[in-house]
């Protein structure tokens, strides 16, 4: 049997195969560590990180809606410190990359952030730009184009890192985002972060989550994702890392053949541990079929 | 050890409109499971809903577990189509289960489909000499029971709606138990308000309980933070415990109840 070349170069990052995991979807990759050989990821994406500890939010966090969980939690993380001196050496245990997701409630915050981190030993730090600006009445960065063009070029010279941005859905043109985000350095983009919404308990006529509305994933939105990550690719000469809804090798396939030069595995995970162990062997065999000997040349290879 | 796979569903048992009984083939790949621990289940063959659903064990086989499970919403009822002979698949045993080594005396204390994994603690200790005293409390008539009448001292029932019954809340007989007797560990399961009010008692009076807890959940092992569980201590003077893997089980002096 002919050897696959499944390695990918993200720009400066090389993952071994283009499977990774969705940051806040495996912790600090412990509990699955557990299940599955995290060897055969291409790069674990940590939780969400921030500057200091967080307890995230109170009450219920979750409610599961057709093919769809939505979530609230708020950023629970035990913060950059913690992770720094705790978390790293575990994952290094493993031969995948580490991609430190970092979140922050202002610009200073992600630049002291990516500074700390750009000492450290993780492969490429994800700015995740779906938190909300406390400077900026809690709007989201990622959908102001002005305030992503601003986070993104100060994040990026505080950073020595391979740097991804993660674009937030719940924008109404993210072509325009992601071309500030490739002029001002970004090394990858990621895309997408969940999508806002809610759902009401008709009985006690209360929203199920005590914060009213969070963080839409899983099949639901994989239409739209796709569609996503199809638009900033044809746009942007950097490489996109698609997620959405992945959930099989079909939905993985569709995401590459749009333009993902890798794909995150989040939501999935929860209903099957081993979809990233799947998925892969799937891209394999899916290679093998149409007569693939590397990985690369299946990019962006829509037809038209 | 966690199992994550497929396994025979040996029997099922409708046990009463609510109310039914999975009997599992259990494979040594699982490991030991202890009572107050948890599976998650899929609901149905076909992948919908998405999510495993959290059930307990009801009891431990030498080659089988068991889960007894209530309809609540499209999860649950959907694995009522689930056939004998059918693989289900699964992931466990999840959890930190009751601690219970060493106890002469113990009361437990079960509200509705919260007996359930307390008949699997109760099941687990009869071989030895515990004294076993036994509260269940049932909003309509009740099932389940037959287990703890065998096998407790004393066997309290309270129903909302049978008359056959005392009516009430399990809090009016525990309340006098707790006058009278004293307990090695207490064991509580059952919904939210009761073991809220429960801890409420345990807690001016300076009992401590075991306390099996519940909440939505995701991945089940610890790793996606949405199954969290209010407890003291911590950076902030609280600290959020996940429940699928600090718990399901905590003691009653170490959660904080929401208003
Ligand atoms: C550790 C643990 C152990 C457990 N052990 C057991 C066990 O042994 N046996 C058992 O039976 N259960 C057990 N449970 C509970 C069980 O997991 C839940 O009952 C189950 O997940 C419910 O799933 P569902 O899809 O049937 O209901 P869901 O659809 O999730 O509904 C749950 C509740 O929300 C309500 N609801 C849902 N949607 C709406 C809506 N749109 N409007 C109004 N109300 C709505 C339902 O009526 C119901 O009250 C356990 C839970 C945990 C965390
Ligand atoms: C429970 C949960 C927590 C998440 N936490 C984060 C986070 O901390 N940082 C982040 O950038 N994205 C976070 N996400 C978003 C995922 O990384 C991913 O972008 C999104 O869920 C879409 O992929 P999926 O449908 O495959 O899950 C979270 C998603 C879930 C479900
Ligand atoms: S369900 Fe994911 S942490 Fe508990």
């Amino acid at each position: 049997m002919n050897k696959l070349k499944m390695k990918v170069d993200l720009n400066g990052l090389t993952l071994n195969n283009p499977i990774t995991v969705a940051s806040g979807t495996y912790g600090f990759g412990r509990e699955y560590s557990e299940i599955i050989d995290l060897n055969q990821i291409g790069a674990i994406s940590v939780k969400g990180l921030t500057l200091e500890p967080r307890e995230g939010n109170e009450g219920r966090r979750m409610v599961e809606t057709p093919m769809g969980m939505i979530n609230s939690v708020g950023l629970q993380n035990p913060g950059i410190r913690f992770f720094i001196e705790n978390e790293i050496t575990f994952l290094r245990q493993f031969d995948t990359k580490i991609i430190a997701n970092i979140n922050g409630n202002t610009i200073d915050e992600y630049c002291k952030m990516a500074k700390i981190l750009s000492d450290e030993d993780v492969d490429s730090i994800e700015l995740n730009i779906s938190c909300p600006n406390v400077k900026n009445g809690g709007l989201a960065f990622g959908t102001n184009p002005k305030i992503v063009r601003e986070v993104v070029s100060k994040v990026r010279k505080a950073c020595k890192k391979h740097l991804i941005v993660k674009l937030s859905p719940n924008v109404t043109d993210i072509k325009t985002i992601a071309r500030i985000t490739e002029e001002e350095g970004a090394d990858c983009i990621s895309l997408i972060n969940t999508m806002a919404g809610m759902a009401i308990d008709i009985h006690n006529r209360k929203p199920f989550l005590k914060r009213v509305s969070g963080g839409l994933s899983g099949p639901a939105i994989k239409p739209i994702a796709l569609k996503m990550v199809y638009d900033v690719h044809s746009v942007v000469s950097i490489p996109v890392l698609g997620m959405g809804g992945i959930s099989n090798t079909t939905d993985a396939i569709e995401f590459i053949l749009a333009g993902a030069s890798a794909v995150a595995i989040g939501t999935a995970n929860f209903s099957n541990p081993y979809a990233p162990l799947e998925i892969k062997k799937g891209i394999e065999d899916y290679m093998r079929h149409y007569g693939h000997v590397d990985f690369n040349t299946l990019i962006g290879d829509l037809r038209m | 050890m966690k199992f994550v796979g497929k396994a025979k569903l040996l029997k099922k048992q409708i046990i009463n409109e609510e109310n039914f009984r999975f009997v599992i083939k259990r494979s040594d790949e699982m490991g030991c499971v202890y009572p107050g621990q948890f599976f998650n289940v899929s609901a149905s063959k076909v992948g919908y809903p998405m999510l495993k659903r959290p059930i307990s064990v009801s009891d431990v086989g030498e080659d089988t577990i068991e889960f007894t499970i209530k309809i609540i919403g499209e999860g649950t009822r959907a694995m009522l189509d689930y056939n004998e002979g059918e693989a289900v698949e699964l992931m466990g045993p999840l959890g930190n289960g009751f601690e219970y080594g060493g106890y002469r005396k113990i009361l437990v204390i079960g509200g509705g489909i919260g007996i359930a994994p307390l008949k699997g603690l109760i099941n687990s200790l009869k071989k030895t000499e515990v004294e076993i005293h036994s509260v269940l409390g049932y909003r309509d008539a009740p099932y389940l029971y037959e287990d703890f009448a065998a096998n407790s001292a004393i066997c309290e029932i309270v129903s909302e709606n049978d008359e056959q019954y005392n009516r009430g809340y399990v809090t009016d007989p525990v309340k006098k138990m707790l006058e009278s007797e004293v307990y090695d560990m207490i064991y509580v399961c059952g919904p939210y308000p009761m073991l809220k009010n429960l801890t409420d008692l345990f807690n001016s009076k300076g009992f401590r309980a075991q306390l099996l807890m519940e909440e939505k959940m995701a991945c089940g092992i610890g790793a996606c933070l949405v199954c969290t569980c209010k407890t003291k201590n911590g950076d902030f003077g609280f600290k959020h415990s996940r429940m699928c893997k600090d718990g399901p089980m905590f003691y009653s002096d170490e959660v904080i109840f929401d208003e």
